[in-house]
């Protein structure tokens, strides 16, 4: 009833409303350390709404004036309504991304519509919308679709009064905003987040890696021998991993992938051939890990390993690295450690296990070769 | 058939009053003690009543403040609002100058050019546009604005004034609006010249009530003199309006000059 009197007003009275001068929408972005961020854009809904083309310098003198004089005067919770149906086409026409990068999903968390008001000005509603920039981005691209008309795109961080880049944007894409100065992250932040990537890219996302650290579990009854193994391991992939992001070494995927898978296979091959040990193990470990590292190099370079906290960074990821490795190791021990000591073990564990990794593991360096 | 000749007659009864924008430059609050912060709003509108505009560099020639210890541009971040928050650490009357960069717009309905001339007394402006041969409808106005506030840091200083900032057009007070009793005289200047005969709209705002509008003619020597009703906001606004050759892509020119000052009851008169 509300918005029926309100366009009846309207009808009546359109001289006295349809006035309204364009300005343009104001985007805030708060970044914070883990490069997700809260974007809050201020702006006329309506004229956006209703399409009011931003050559007009007035809502007035629009076609769509009518059109944005009727949404003026909705209520707040109507307006809702109406934008719940446009909220995607103006979701696409927004973006910040990294200039050198995918694009990055922008989701609506919030709108925020004054009530009706004085009719006589321009109703400013705000919206915001939530994203994530890639860990390692230090240039975003600001990008407003003109036909909502020019845009000011600010940033500061997170908890912080001051901006540290503001700019007017008349046009489809901004200028690129460098981060560089603007995303101080802490140590720490950096630190837990490496931690996390490190322990991710074995549990889950590594079962090439998982499957060597089972292979290594299988021949290891004894949790000295293992433990000194995993170590070696961790040690020698620390180093090639340091030097491939430093870039100081670098090799193809092309050539390390199917080199890891072929020890993989070489790993569950000696299970299935000895029961003890045998004296060049510890050699071959450490030469493994250096080809892990340079795998995890190769991860690490896609993420990115923040410049001004790279030793952090390093170590947090290999400290999460092992604590994958060793969490695999757990799981090995307690489905099957209380067999270890089984007369069978050899034959009902170690046997069929490491004939399923070698299988697996020929597979993939067949694949990683070949693909 | 009767629908629409409704509609005619009561867009033209209404937009009387509301074809003009006044832009001006609104201070949170006209007095400010010492230490704390000026906060200044860049307003369009109508009666007082206008949405704040952010701070934008490209909209911009001049905005400064000049207060005793010289004049300092002030420099904001894109897209702020209030367009400009700054210190307030110079004692006495700082003079806020804001000069836009030209704007346009074209005319879709030729009664709205009539009722705003009207409004802003610009005798002749119609017949000369008949005269030129001009069309009634889509034709361009170009318009710049001149904008200045008188914001009061600390107590008041007799010596203390207003100045010519050098705006094309200007409005300046001839005394200090903080310690003038009963009336303020305030001069209009074209180019740095007094203008004699134009229209001066005064708009206050009292601290409570509707905002009142009332016109001035200035005198000879370009001057009108305002009568101080009660505490609350001013505005003083003037339109200059030149003739442009078609081919610069506008006809009209106008140019506007606002004056804004303002105080609370008890506080420092």
């Amino acid at each position: 009833m509300k918005a029926i009197l309100a366009l009846l007003v309207l009808v009546l009275f359109p001289a006295q409303l349809a006035a309204h001068e364009m300005r343009p929408a104001i985007a805030t972005v708060e970044l914070r350390a883990d490069g997700s961020f809260d974007l809050v854009i201020s702006l006329n809904l309506e004229a956006i709404m209703a399409g009011v083309e931003p050559e007009h310098a007035d809502t007035k003198n629009s076609p769509q004036a009518l059109a944005y004089d009727g949404l003026r005067a909705l209520p707040p919770e109507a307006l809702r309504d109406r934008f719940s149906g446009f909220a995607t086409s103006l979701e696409s026409a927004i973006s910040l991304m990294p200039a050198a990068g995918p694009q990055i999903e922008l989701t609506t968390t919030g709108l925020s519509i004054p009530s009706v008001g004085d009719l006589s000005t321009a109703r400013i509603s705000e919206i915001v919308l939530a994203g994530r920039l890639p860990v390692g981005t230090d240039t975003v691209l600001w990008s407003f679709d003109p036909v909502f008309g020019d845009s000011v795109i600010r940033l500061r961080r997170d908890g912080q009064a001051e901006l540290f880049h503001s700019q007017f944007v008349s046009g489809p894409v901004s200028d690129p905003i460098s981060l560089a100065d603007g995303v101080e992250r802490s140590a720490a932040s950096v630190f837990a987040e490496f931690l996390w990537l490190g322990f991710i890219h074995i549990v889950p996302r590594g079962l090439d890696h998982i499957l060597f650290v089972v292979g290594l579990f299988l021949l290891s009854t004894r949790p000295s021998v293992l433990l000194w193994q995993v170590s070696a391991f961790t040690v020698a992939h620390t180093f090639t991993l340091a030097l491939g992001s430093l870039d100081l070494l670098r090799l193809s995927p092309a050539i390390v992938e199917p080199l890891i898978a072929l020890s993989i296979v070489y790993v569950a091959v000696e299970n299935l051939m000895t029961t003890r040990l045998t004296a060049w193990r510890p050699v071959l470990i450490f030469g493994f890990g250096l080809l892990h590292g340079l795998g995890f190099a190769s991860v690490l370079g896609e993420v990115g390993l923040a410049t001004g906290h790279f030793v952090t960074g390093l170590v947090a990821f290999n400290i999460g690295v092992e604590l994958g490795q060793l969490s695999v190791i757990a799981v090995c021990l307690l489905v099957v450690g209380w067999a270890m000591r089984h007369p069978s073990y050899r034959q009902a564990v170690i046997l069929p296990g490491s004939t399923a990794i070698a299988l697996v593991a020929v597979y993939w360096a067949m694949e990683r070769t070949f693909a | 058939m009767m629908k629409p000749l409704v509609l005619a007659t009561t867009l033209t009864l209404c937009a009387a009053s509301l074809e003009a924008h006044e832009f001006w430059v609104e201070p949170l609050s006209y007095q400010v003690p010492f230490g704390d912060r000026v906060q200044l709003d860049l307003r369009v509108g109508q009666l007082l009543q206008g949405r704040s505009y952010p701070y934008l560099s490209h909209k911009f020639a001049r905005f400064e403040a000049e207060d005793a210890t010289g004049v300092h541009a002030l420099a904001g971040n894109e897209g702020d609002i209030p367009a400009m928050i700054y210190p307030a650490v110079a004692h006495g009357l700082h003079v806020i100058t804001y000069h836009a960069l030209p704007e346009r717009l074209t005319y879709d309905s030729f009664a709205d050019f009539v009722n705003f001339v009207e409004e802003e007394g610009l005798t002749g402006v119609i017949q000369r546009h008949r005269a030129r041969g001009l069309p009634l409808t889509g034709f361009a106005e170009g318009y710049s604005r001149n904008a200045k506030a008188l914001v009061q840091v600390g107590p008041p200083d007799e010596g203390q004034n207003d100045r010519v900032a050098g705006l094309p057009f200007e409005l300046v007070a001839m005394e200090n609006p903080y310690t003038a009793r009963d009336r303020l005289a305030v001069r209009l200047l074209w180019q740095g010249g007094p203008v004699a005969a134009a229209q001066v709209t005064l708009f206050h705002r009292p601290a409570s009530g509707e905002v009142t509008r009332e016109t001035f003619r200035t005198d000879p020597d370009g001057v009108v003199l305002i009568p101080f009703m009660a505490s609350g906001s001013y505005l003083l606004s003037a339109v200059h309006m030149g003739e442009r050759p078609a081919e610069s892509g506008e006809v009209w020119h106008s140019i506007w000059a606002s004056l804004s000052f303002g105080w609370t009851e008890g506080v420092g008169q």
